[in-house]
């Protein structure tokens, strides 16, 4: 029994970063650096947390995902093994933060489609949904945000009402998360309980010929209820997942372990509240 | 409904919002569709956007204009062409745009960014955050935050996998023995518990090694230098304690903890220092100066369950840690440990030798008394910079074990005692250096052990043996073990590729001595026995080895071969007897394990190796040595030389959506050596050894299955486990040799289900079925059973409730086939004072004794334990 849990711990820590190969599914063009500001407990005005995030666009489509992400996945993709001088690249891995978005959202890719891919624990996610997603509500509202001339619209997604901002001054239909379809970008979004926000920081164009690519993994295929369903009894019963995997953990008290439990229960409040 | 005010309401819509509606297409260069390009409608040189369109793929778009004006301007752009805008009509029409590429450069914009709260690979948990009223010390807290777990026996794991460090303020003080910090330091003391991620705890591999382990480091509020934990506890019957002071102080540059803990409740702490990092725990099997009891009272076998049952001990262990900062990054520790422990088991035992042709019982009721006593001692330089790591151990070792016991066998009365001191001296050094680009590890362990234990029985044994068949009053053995070992090896690492080599070389040193005799007494005269009762060996082993681990890691795949040579050299001799044996060798032990995902849910993993084993000291004696009353062994036989080999096939399958994990893995060994050894059973049950020098060969199958189902309706999981195993070996009893065929059958489940928020329920069982064949004979199937039910209550968030119940069975023993327990324990926690007061009433049901079953190829043994008695114990923790 304890060889058997070994083996899976040994298999988990050799799956980790090393061999990452890349599909290209884009030319790079432009690099939007958003900052997203989220209240993660529903109940705890005080949990709140922000990260950085990026929305690369491309000729036909565009990726959207955390900074933190992108650095991990570009150093690990570009680590030259046959080099033994690769400190710098090794240094640089070390000082990437953790993220809290491990979602990777691709639109117009494939056609007409949004990709999302996730990693939950060790497994690789795959789900799709159509790209005009959105109805939106243009309003006569302007103003000026970022140095950019923004125009309002409305929307209501997934259980939350939201307020967006974009511009036509970026002809880009494009925006954070799974956003899209407006006359411009979006500079700014948030819903109106102030529960999530993205903001742009930051577009650059990109004159170098650096690519949009999506990792090869193997993705199980599923599709977003049954995706939602599945992380959300995974936070709610982390314990029985972990021991079903082959990770055992006692506790010399079970009160212990329902404080871990109402912890992790605490991450209760997901962009997304209704899933169809 | 009202159809004519429909039409009116229609009608009076189409006057007010004349409805236009504009569709076209959006072309460049040779008529190429343009996806994903703006239609805009405003008011002329307006900025407000009043309706719009986004082309398709063919370049298509349709839009709808709500608006009264009578003309307005149509906008289409699409980045990195000109925009184009054209005056229209309000009304139906198609147009269709030709877009040409410009140079212009999209307007850029950087705004200075918000910082981000985490940095690097530091985690930072706020203690405050997570304590709450109850919590009394570190480990209460670190269980509740996310990423970590706190294991029975105290291990700390993150994300799943063993901490790799424990330090405080940045100092490992403990060397892996962190229970006691965990277990003592008050949470109220600590502002901070950081997580290091990726942590190389060597400087000197930070930026070179990678590292996916994870350290754990204290902070402490800035007042805080002296600080600790206190528990007392008391309770009947008989009289109990529990008791634990552990006072702390920190400061910049030192650090120390004491702790001073005794109880004879059935806490066994020598669990406080127990090693739990596994780099530490590793170093431990290194030294290769385990201690050794050449001599034993007949000890009673314990039950297979929680110590708290049954360990009747008296112990006090009082142990310091002290850490000294002599200049940046050299650091002095010194941790000293001494135990005092007095263990009483009572109980019988009934043994059954089933040899071809006979079977041999005895029955024995033993009274046994352990006095264990050991002081354990360490001090270590530690250099850690960038440029090198330097470390070095010192450890001694001193245990004064005694023993006591009275056995009554058969009716009538033997006493045996035992002195088994052991005390042993060693001495580690690792160092690495950079060198060009490569690193260079050596490392150097030296070991010095003795031991000279001594075991006394009245009345006489081994009468024929000894004494030409006439009693005597008393009999004395002798044993002096020394154990001399030094290890040495010089090693690099170097990348090419997708492989990694570590080439290593090294040698290995050891010398072992072994005195004894055996002393009768009979009317008050001592006899030392001479020649055959008297052991001066000598063995010596040494070895010359390279080894070459190769790892090569392409996608999927992940390929690892080792592939050591050794020299070896063995020299026995015992110049009193004149007996000698030499051998020389070279083995090669080659291992090679291939891992390779399949795919999402398929994982297989293949592992199989060779290697060597050669006899050791214990089992190489020319002359007699009484072990234990009733075992008295020589060894006049060759150097025992094995050669086993084993594959291992597994298959791993998990379904996340589904919630099913599912693993099998199927192992194969086999072995031949080139003896075989058995036991001579006589009349009274002594024993003695025989053996056959023949090659002979035995082989295993195993295969072991576990599956896990969540059923998220019911919340409830249930695991399921198999392990199967076929054994089959030629083996000695009583100078003949039997073909021996076990076959065992273990089927374990658990379910585990929370009913609601403030109740849990967990069950599991555990049964093992055992059959033994000779070649025609079988044996009768012994069936053990557990059963385990636990009930959890919270029925507020400051008191806890729990009832757990046990149920043991066999069907082997002719009585007492059955045990039933019942405990109970109930917390309740002062939130303003902060002291936990707990009560635990065990084995209410007061069950006397416990019997276990167990045989080997050729004995049953039924033997029963006394328990501790049912007990109530109430305890209070507090805080300095």
């Amino acid at each position: 029994m304890k060889k058997i849990i070994y083996t899976l711990i040994f298999l988990i820590s050799i799956l980790k970063v090393y061999s990452q190969n890349t599909t290209d599914i884009d030319n790079l063009k432009y690099k939007c650096k958003y900052i997203i500001t989220y209240q993660a407990d529903s109940t705890n005005i005080n949990s709140i947390e922000s990260e950085e995030m990026l929305l690369l666009i491309g000729e036909r489509s565009s990726k959207f995902l955390s900074l933190s992400s992108f650095l991990r996945d570009s150093i690990s993709n570009n680590i030259d093994r046959e080099n033994t001088n690769s400190i710098n690249l090794m240094t640089l891995f070390q000082s990437v933060p953790k993220t809290k978005f491990k979602d990777k959202i691709f639109k117009n890719y494939p056609k007409d489609k949004i990709t999302i891919t996730e990693q939950v624990l060790k497994d690789y996610f795959i789900y799709e949904e159509p790209l005009n997603l959105f109805k939106w509500n243009i309003k006569n509202d302007s103003k000026i945000i970022s140095g950019y001339n923004c125009q309002k619209a409305t929307i209501n997604y997934a259980g939350r009402d939201y307020i967006a901002w974009f511009t036509n001054e970026i002809p880009l239909s494009d925006g954070p998360y799974k956003f899209n379809g407006l006359p411009g970008l979006i500079i700014k979004i948030n819903d109106t309980n102030n529960h999530y926000e993205y903001k742009l920081v930051s577009l650059k164009e990109q004159k170098t010929n650096n690519k949009i690519a999506i990792n090869k993994k193997d993705y199980i295929k599923t599709t977003k209820k049954e995706f939602y369903i599945l992380k959300k009894e995974f936070y709610k019963n982390i314990f029985k997942k972990l021991e079903q995997s082959g990770i055992s953990i006692n506790f010399e008290n079970s009160s212990q372990k329902n404080d871990v439990l109402n912890k992790y229960r605490k991450r209760n409040n997901p962009i997304e509240l209704e899933n169809k | 409904m009202n159809y004519s005010f429909f039409l009116v309401f229609l009608l009076f819509s189409s006057i007010c919002f004349s409805q236009a509606t504009i569709s076209g297409k959006i072309v460049r260069g040779e008529n190429t569709p343009l996806q994903g390009s703006s239609i805009t409608v405003t008011k002329i040189k307006g900025n407000i956007i009043l309706s719009y369109a986004i082309s398709d793929t063919n370049g298509v778009y349709s839009l709808n204009i709500d608006s009264q004006s009578d003309s307005l301007q149509i906008n289409v752009s699409y980045i990195g062409y000109t925009n184009q805008s054209k005056i229209i009509i309000n009304k139906n029409q198609e147009l269709n745009f030709k877009l040409l590429e410009s140079s212009e450069k999209l307007k850029e914009v950087i705004i200075k960014s918000a910082p981000i709260t985490k940095k690097g690979d530091t985690i930072n948990y706020t203690v405050s955050a997570f304590k709450d009223q109850k919590d009394r010390v570190m480990a209460d807290v670190l269980a509740k935050m996310p990423g970590i777990e706190v294991l029975i026996d105290g291990k700390i794991l993150y994300q799943g996998k063993p901490i790799q460090k424990y330090y405080i303020e940045g100092l490992d003080l403990l060397e892996g023995k962190y229970n006691l910090v965990n277990n003592n330091l008050p949470a109220s003391s600590v502002s901070k518990v950081q997580i290091l991620e990726n942590h190389q705890p060597i400087k000197l591999l930070d930026s070179l090694v990678f590292s996916d382990k994870a350290s754990l480091n204290i902070k402490l509020k800035k007042n805080i230098t002296i600080t600790g934990n206190s528990k007392l506890g008391a309770g009947f019957s008989p009289f109990l304690w529990n008791v634990n002071i552990t006072p702390m102080l920190f400061s910049k540059k030192q650090q120390m903890i004491t702790s001073y803990q005794t109880n004879n409740i059935g806490n066994d702490i020598s669990n406080e220092i127990k090693t739990l990092t596994i780099e530490d725990l590793l170093d431990q099997f290194e030294y290769n100066n385990e201690k050794q009891d050449w001599v034993t009272i007949q000890e009673l076998s314990s039950p297979q369950f929680s110590k708290k049952r049954w360990l009747d001990n008296n112990a006090h262990l009082f142990t310091t840690n002290y850490l000294a900062q002599l200049k940046k990054n050299l650091d002095l520790k010194v941790n000293v440990s001494y135990l005092n422990d007095f263990q009483l088991q009572n109980g019988n035992t009934q043994t059954s030798f089933i040899t071809p042709t006979d079977i041999i019982e005895i029955s024995e009721n033993t009274n046994n008394r352990l006095f264990l006593n050991s002081l354990k001692s360490k001090f270590i330089i530690t250099k850690n910079t960038n440029k090198t790591y330097f470390k070095n151990s010192f450890e001694t070792n001193n245990y004064w074990d005694s023993q006591r016991g009275s056995i009554i066998l058969n009716n009538k009365e033997i006493n045996q005692k035992t002195k088994i001191p052991f005390s042993s001296f060693s001495n580690k050094l690792k160092l690495i250096k950079p060198f060009g680009k490569k690193l260079i590890t050596i490392k150097s362990i030296l070991t010095y052990s003795k031991s000279p234990q001594n075991l006394n029985v009245t009345p006489s044994q081994f009468e024929e043996l000894l004494n030409n068949g006439n009693p005597f009053d008393a009999l004395n053995q002798k044993v002096e073990h020394s154990n001399f070992y030094t290890n040495n090896s010089f090693s690099f690492i170097k990348s090419f590729k997708n492989f990694t080599f570590v080439p290593k070389i090294g040698f290995t040193v050891q010398n072992q001595k072994l005195n004894s005799d055996i002393t009768i007494f009979e009317n008050n005269i001592e006899n030392i026995l001479s020649d055959e009762f008297q052991n001066n060996l000598t063995y010596n082993k040494s070895s010359f080895y390279s080894n070459l681990n190769t790892q090569y890691r392409h996608g999927k795949w992940k390929l690892e071969l080792e592939t050591p040579l050794k020299i070896q050299a063995f020299k026995r001799t015992d110049n009193d007897l004149n007996k000698n044996q030499n051998l020389n060798n070279l083995v090669f032990e080659p291992r090679l394990t291939i891992k390779n995902d399949l795919n999402a849910f398929w994982k297989a993993t293949f592992s199989a190796r060779i290697n060597n084993s050669f006899g050791d000291v214990n089992q190489l004696y020319y002359s007699y040595i009484i072990n234990n009353y009733r075992n008295i062994q020589k060894y006049e036989i060759p150097i025992l030389e094995s050669l086993r080999g084993s594959v291992t096939l597994g298959i791993l399958y998990r379904n996340p959506i589904k919630s099913l994990f599912i693993n099998g893995f199927y192992s194969y060994s086999n072995s031949t050596q080139n003896l075989l050894l058995g036991n001579n059973i006589n009349n009274d049950g002594t024993s003695s050894l025989g053996f056959f020098e023949q090659d002979n060969n035995s082989n295993t199958h195993t295969i072991n299955m576990r599956g896990s189902k969540y059923y998220t309706q019911l919340k409830t999981t249930l695991t399921l486990t198999t392990n199967v195993s076929l054994d089959n070996k030629e083996q000695l009893l009583n100078n003949s040799l039997t073909d021996i065929t076990t076959k065992s059958i273990q089927l374990k489940g658990k379910l585990d289900t929370e009913i609601t928020d403030w109740m849990s329920l967990e069950y599991k069982n555990n049964v093992l079925i055992t059959n033994t064949q000779f070649k025609n004979q079988s044996f009768n199937t012994i069936v053990n059973q557990e059963h385990l039910l636990n009930f959890n209550f919270y029925p507020t968030s400051n008191q806890y409730l729990g009832f757990n119940a046990e149920y043991y069975k066999n069907n082997f023993s002719s009585e007492n086939q059955e045990n039933y327990f019942l405990n109970l324990k109930y917390r309740y926690t002062f939130k303003e004072s902060k002291i936990d007061l707990e009560l635990n009433w065990n084995n209410i049901l007061n069950e006397k004794e416990f019997t276990t079953v167990f045989n080997t190829t050729f004995s049953y043994t039924q033997s029963t334990y006394v328990l501790r008695q049912r007990q109530l114990l109430m305890s209070m923790k507090f805080n300095f």
